[in-house]
């Protein structure tokens, strides 16, 4: 019955999965790039994010044609309906990562940042987030996509840490150049903060493919800043 | 082997003084399946039947062009039409089993044919069975009247006794607009099974049947072959305003 639907289906999931794994390789290369001012790293996340543009619209591609040949309905129609959405999502996640490789293009040594620890565990959260949100979607497990969005906590506090030892640094020094770096890492952690209310989205839709309930987990995620 | 296994060129035809296909072109693709939809009159299963001379038996009636099967035109007066009916085999809008067990019913067409000798036969039969994915349910009641099966079973067992005598094009005119929704998908995923081995060539109402499983799209309209094309394009995105509009239930 239905196998060759259930065939498509599976090739969607499988896609979305992959697209996932881009977005989050995408992310772990920035941050090492902006760890290490590897400019070379930087510039092939630059370069990716157009392969990662190219697999929302294949995926989305896909899902209009199986809205158009295969007419779906309750969950069919509900989990394609999602992927429409996460794949929205996704791209921009790729835009974020993108956007901290354009930093790490312009960056060079920066022992300055040295006792700014926030900013990497932030970015290891927030790729965590999204990982989980994958294996949820995958697993069909509600219970895991919603911890995973309220790991969002976490990150929005380490940010407030972080701007507050920043603004303490910019405080103390009268370098201009010193100050322009810390701007930097304000930049930076920007991008995670996004990266991270993106992966909640990302999370609410996987909820929504097995409850039909659109669940606002972190109703106002832009609160902090 | 060519990807085209039926080419249709120039072909017109007449039920007296009525024209009722014209100038149709097109290429039906080798083990792809073929579409035909549009509005009740439109000449979508008069072409169906054109395909293997259906229509020889209707007085009066006359073409015009070619239909060529791997390169040999239909038409031609030196075509045997029970060959041509072998080759390009039909199943019907309902079940019509002959009143015989279901094993005579598979074994019908292969003994007219005199295709099998001595034990042959019970292999074509239970090959053509499962080829129609009825085998495990009739294989103990091969002897049973066919008429004691349920109407999903009885189409299955019809596209058996069609698949039983080898043809090469399986024609089938809505072969599930009598059966409820669970046999109707049973039927469409046999379709996809069959397109592995054989060319399908579907005339259905139903477009959402049309979208789920054929590869190619005909739309048919006043006797014409308004559009044409990969299944996918035609229902995604017409190129004609017409098949739009009746696709998208605005005109019918």
């Amino acid at each position: 019955m239905r196998t060759h639907f259930d065939k498509q289906l599976s090739d969607m999931q499988d896609e979305i999965l992959r697209m996932g794994s881009m977005v989050e390789e995408s992310l772990r290369m920035a941050l090492g790039a902006l760890a290490q001012s590897d400019h070379e790293t930087a510039q092939r996340v630059h370069d990716f994010d157009a392969t990662i543009n190219a697999q929302r619209f294949a995926i989305e591609d896909f899902c209009v044609q199986l809205i158009a040949r295969q007419q779906p309905i309750a969950r069919d129609l509900r989990s394609i309906v999602a992927v429409m959405n996460m794949i929205v999502d996704l791209e921009r996640m790729g835009d974020q990562a993108k956007g901290i490789a354009n930093i790490a293009l312009g960056l060079g040594p920066h022992p300055e940042w040295e006792g700014l620890d926030e900013l990497w565990q932030m970015g290891d959260i927030v790729i965590a987030m999204l990982d989980q949100c994958m294996k949820a979607y995958a697993a069909h497990d509600i219970k895991m996509a919603r911890e995973a969005a309220l790991r969002d906590n976490e990150v929005d506090e380490l940010y407030l840490r972080l701007r507050r030892k920043v603004v303490q640094r910019c405080a103390e020094t009268d370098n201009p150049a010193l100050v322009q770096s810390y701007f930097d890492v304000m930049r930076a952690t920007g991008y995670l903060e996004r990266y991270g209310d993106q992966a909640t989205n990302v999370a609410e839709r996987v909820i929504y493919i097995f409850t039909g309930a659109v669940d606002e987990i972190n109703p106002e995620p832009g609160e902090t800043l | 082997m060519d990807e085209n296994i039926i080419e249709v060129q120039d072909f017109n035809f007449y039920y007296g003084e009525f024209h009722a296909l014209k100038d149709l072109n097109l290429s039906i693709k080798r083990n792809k399946i073929t579409a035909l939809i549009g509005p009740s009159g439109c000449g979508k299963s008069t072409f169906l039947r054109s395909l293997n001379r259906m229509n020889d038996t209707i007085k009066g009636t006359r073409v015009e062009g070619k239909i060529l099967l791997d390169g040999k035109n239909i038409y031609d007066e030196d075509v045997d039409v029970a060959v041509l009916r072998q080759r390009v085999g039909m199943v019907f809008q309902r079940p019509n089993p002959f009143p015989q067990s279901v094993y005579d019913n598979v074994a019908f067409g292969p003994r007219v044919l005199g295709m099998a000798k001595n034990g042959d036969l019970d292999a074509i039969v239970e090959e053509s069975l499962r080829g129609a994915a009825l085998w495990d349910e009739v294989k103990d009641r091969l002897d049973e009247s066919a008429l004691s099966l349920n109407p999903g079973q009885q189409q299955r067992l019809c596209i058996a006794r069609t698949v039983a005598v080898k043809p090469e094009v399986i024609l089938m005119d809505e072969p599930a607009s009598a059966l409820d929704p669970v046999a109707t998908l049973s039927i469409e995923e046999l379709m996809r099974q069959l397109a592995e081995n054989y060319t399908i060539v579907i005339v259905t109402h139903n477009m959402q049947q049309a979208a789920r499983v054929s590869d190619w799209t005909g739309f048919f309209w006043l006797g014409r072959l308004v559009e044409f094309g990969e299944t996918d394009q035609v229902f995604r995105a017409p190129k004609e305003e017409l098949t739009e509009a009746y696709i998208t239930g605005r005109r019918g």
